[in-house]
């Protein structure tokens, strides 16, 4: 049997940016293809639009509705993810952007899943999103991308 | 964030376990923590604000509850100075073998 979690994660990284320029990696695809697995991101950011990540072939693998949306503090958005197989229960993605002082922001990234979701997915978003953040804050802080190479989602990667 | 911070923070067995458990399970409260150990409140406090100034556990508020969040993002910040980017996949497939052989071991 599967197990099923309805555990969220929760990801903190501080980063030597301004709100703004962090609010603009977070929602434009100029920065998102230098740390998002290389996916571009499409929407008009306003609360209840839909949005969209687009793989580097052009295929759409998440899908959502932007919840929330008070630039530069909070982004939230629903995740439904396709990767071909079965359809997965929709989580959700909210991003919260803090001024901690010294020019240096406090980004918390929480992933939530109102529906279970098998455990093993879990893990793997729990592999993806430090190094999406890490490349992110390493973007930011250098204007270089972190050179990780891009993981296939794993229904695709084969076992 | 200083890496300092983050090295003193995991030299600590304590505190790695406590590390552990919210590995195992996420989001758990103070009172959580302390029921899995033989630690008083006191001690996990203290040991709760060491890892959460390296910012290894991530706290929110739920209602009147702290929840506690493991963050492993200082972790791969240290992991990502040291690790080029093509070990990376044989450094997981080293990862992966070993756990499935200790795995086996137990069984």
């Amino acid at each position: 049997m599967t197990e099923m979690t309805t555990e969220s994660t929760v990801y903190v990284t501080y980063i030597a940016t301004t709100p703004e320029r962090l609010w603009a990696a977070l929602t434009s695809s100029e920065f998102t293809t230098r740390y998002f697995f290389g996916r571009t991101v499409e929407s008009d950011w306003k609360t209840g639009s839909p949005w969209l990540l687009r793989m580097p072939n052009g295929r759409v693998d998440v899908k959502g509705e932007v919840r929330e949306s008070d630039p530069p503090r909070k982004l939230v958005v629903s995740w439904n993810i396709d990767w071909g197989a079965e359809k997965l229960p929709e989580a959700v993605v909210s991003y919260e952007i803090e001024t901690v002082g010294g020019g240096v922001v406090r980004l918390t990234m929480t992933e939530s899943h109102p529906t279970p979701i098998p455990a093993a997915l879990l893990e793997g978003g729990r592999k993806g999103w430090p190094m999406i953040l890490s490349g992110l804050k390493t973007l930011l802080e250098t204007g270089k991308p972190l050179g990780i190479p891009v993981p296939q989602p794993p229904k695709e990667r084969g076992k | 964030m200083s890496m300092d911070a983050v090295f003193k923070a995991l030299a600590d067995a304590t505190r790695r376990r406590l590390l552990d458990s919210l590995r195992a399970r996420n989001g758990q409260t103070l009172g959580e923590l302390c029921a899995c150990g033989e630690m008083t409140r006191q001690a996990v406090t203290k040991h709760l604000a060491i890892l959460e100034a390296a910012n290894l556990v991530a706290a929110q508020k739920r209602g009147r509850e702290k929840l506690h969040y493991l963050n492993p993002v200082p972790i791969h910040d240290i992991a990502a100075r040291w690790i080029k980017r093509y070990e990376r996949s044989r450094l997981a497939a080293l990862a992966d073998l070993k756990t499935r052989l200790e795995r086996d071991a137990d069984d």
